[in-house]
This record gives C-alpha cells, structure tokens and sequence, in this order.
C-alpha cells in the first residue's frame, strides 16, 4: 500500500516537474505553444491515471466490458518511459539546434572580411 | 528586379564534378552573386566553387540540405540582396528559369515555388512516386496544397525570409517553408521549371524512401 502511494508520489512530483520545464521553455520561446499544450495533456492525464488507476479499468470496461487490472501496472511503468523519451528527446534536439547554429554562424562569420587590427592590437 | 537585387544559394554537399557548371551557368545568366554552401564535403567542392567564382561557406559538420539552405539564406539576409534563389548544385535546375523565378517577386508575391514536370519520362519513376507522397503529406500538415513540395528551386524575397522560422535540418525544409507560407500569410505562387535530368543528377538528391524521415520531421515541428 506504502508502495503504491510512494509511486504515485513521484509520478505527480515528476508530471509537475516535466509539466514547470516545458512551461519555463515555452516563456522562453524555447519552445513552441503546440509542444507545451502537448506535453502538459500528456503528464496531466498520465497522472490521472497513476491517481485512480481505476480509469483504465473504467474506460476498458466502457470499451470492451471487461475489467483490466494490468493495465494499472502498465500505465505506472509508462509514466517513467515517457519520462525519459521525453528528457532525452528535448535534450537532444536542443544540442542539435544549437550546434547547427553555432557552425552557421562560425561559417557565415568566416566569409565576412575580417577588421584591420588597431594599432593598441599590434603592439 | 534586376539580376544584382538577387543572390543565388546553392547548398553542396560533394557536388566538385558539378559545381562548376553550375556557378558558370548562373552567372553567364547573368546572376553574379552566388553563394556556395559547403556542406563539410570530403571532396574539392569548396575549393572548385570559388575558383568558379562564387562566394563560399564552409560547415564546419555537416548539416543537411536544409541546414546549408538557411546557411544560404541567413548570409544573403546580411547582403543588400532583395531576393534569394535557392537551387541544387547537382546541376538539375536550368538557370535560364531564374528569371521566370523571380519575375513574381515584382508583383508582391513572397515566395516562388518551382514546379517540375511528374510527365516528363525522364524523371525516375521511384522519384515521383515519393514527390506524389510528399506533396501530400505536405498538404495533410501544413495545409497547403502544392504541385511540387520537394522542389530545390525556389525564390524567396528578403522580406519574407526574415519573417520565416526554419530549422528543419533535412529534405523537411522544403515542407517547412510551405508550412510558413501558410502560417506567416505569405503570397506564393508556383512556376513550372525546366529539370535537366543527366545521369549524374539522377545519381544525386534524395531517395524516395527519405519519405519517412521528411514525415518525421514535419511531425516533430508541428507536434513537438
């Protein structure tokens, strides 16, 4: 019992986390309006179902009329595999985004004819 | 506009056999102001590009199409120039049809998309079939119905291509720009061009199975 709480404890800690990084990055244009409303109904909903791991049971018995106790377990196991895709992902695409930035401009900034030095320079 | 309004961008990633064709052709076209973007090729393209007499810059690593392509485009917005032709450095685009190209521009169109031609029986069938799918992905995410989604030859005014937010790094960068021109409101029009299909340009571009990674690149930018 002590165990399921703990868990459920976490996967709020880690949606209210991942949910004030994405909202941070999308007030620092880092990131994009869609990707924020995206990811925010993602770890919102994730987390709903960690809290009442009974919606599954409800939406699989609304769907097919019978009572799916695993899908409890799955959906906890899912919040930390999202949890990483997603770090890993974002994390990924920022360094990518950077470092072509950085060699564009490096690039650019190499063609441009470079400023005679000033005298206080040469010596 | 007039030839010197316009700077002509050619991303290169090992393209030293053609290059130079490609630079003289533009310029006997009367476009002197070209800029090659060295895409880190393992090759001489740097080196035969600006003894062709164009302006070069090199990546450091390489980035993709789309990354020498706004390479190209972010140096030409530090220029006087008013428009920006990208075209490929494979020698496929005719550069006669730059002037067919830009003659929009004049009107108040933003952007001028290039048009080949799908009947032409020199056109490699697995090509076209990956154009058909791509145009239609295209218009499935970014709304805009295009004849030809994947052309390299396009005309750009400098105007608009400060108010575009591109970063795609591949072949996605052609869908990226049709996915601004609907969500900045730009004016576009399409422009049937001329495609020289030699055996060596059918060797180059993109194959059609780069389908899925255009598709996952669209889908990144307009999910993630």
């Amino acid at each position: 019992m002590l165990f399921l709480w703990l868990i459920k404890l976490i996967a709020v800690l880690t949606a209210f986390t991942v949910i004030s990084k994405s909202y941070v990055d999308f007030r620092k244009h880092r990131e994009g309006r869609p990707m924020f409303i995206f990811w925010t109904v993602i770890w919102v909903t994730t987390t709903l179902i960690v809290i009442y791991p009974l919606l599954i049971d409800k939406v699989a018995l609304f769907l097919q009329n019978q009572s799916v106790s695993l899908g409890t377990l799955v959906a906890i196991m899912f919040v930390f595999m999202l949890f990483l895709v997603y770090r890993i992902y974002k994390k990924a695409a920022r360094i990518e985004f950077d470092l072509a930035q950085f060699s564009r401009d490096v690039s650019i900034a190499q063609t441009k004819p470079r400023k005679p030095r000033s005298s206080h320079e040469k010596n | 506009m007039k030839p010197q309004d316009v700077i002509i961008v050619i991303p290169a990633y090992n393209e030293a056999k053609a290059i130079h064709t490609v630079v003289a052709a533009v310029k006997k076209a009367g476009f002197l102001s070209v800029v090659v973007i060295d895409d880190n090729s393992s090759d001489r393209t740097s080196q035969v590009a600006r003894k062709s007499g164009a302006v070069v810059i090199r990546h450091a690593i390489n980035l993709g199409v789309g990354g020498s392509s706004l390479t190209g485009i972010k140096h030409a917005l530090t220029t006087n120039s008013r428009a920006i032709v990208l075209m490929d450095a494979d020698g496929q685009h005719d550069p006669d049809n730059i002037v067919t190209l830009i003659a929009p521009l004049a009107h108040g169109i933003d952007v001028v998309l290039g048009i080949r031609d799908y009947t032409d029986p020199a056109m490699p069938v697995d090509k076209k079939f990956g154009n058909v799918i791509m145009n239609l992905v295209t218009w499935i995410l970014c709304g805009i119905r295009v004849k030809d989604s994947q052309c390299g030859f396009k005309a750009i005014t400098a105007q608009a291509a400060r108010k575009m937010e591109l970063n795609g790094l591949g072949y996605e960068f052609h869908s990226e720009i049709i996915s601004e021109i609907r969500s900045k409101r730009l004016r576009y029009q399409e422009v049937p061009i001329r495609t020289i299909y030699s055996d060596y340009s059918k060797s180059r571009g993109q194959l059609a199975l780069n389908a899925v990674n255009i598709i996952t690149g669209l889908i990144k930018k307009k999910v993630l």
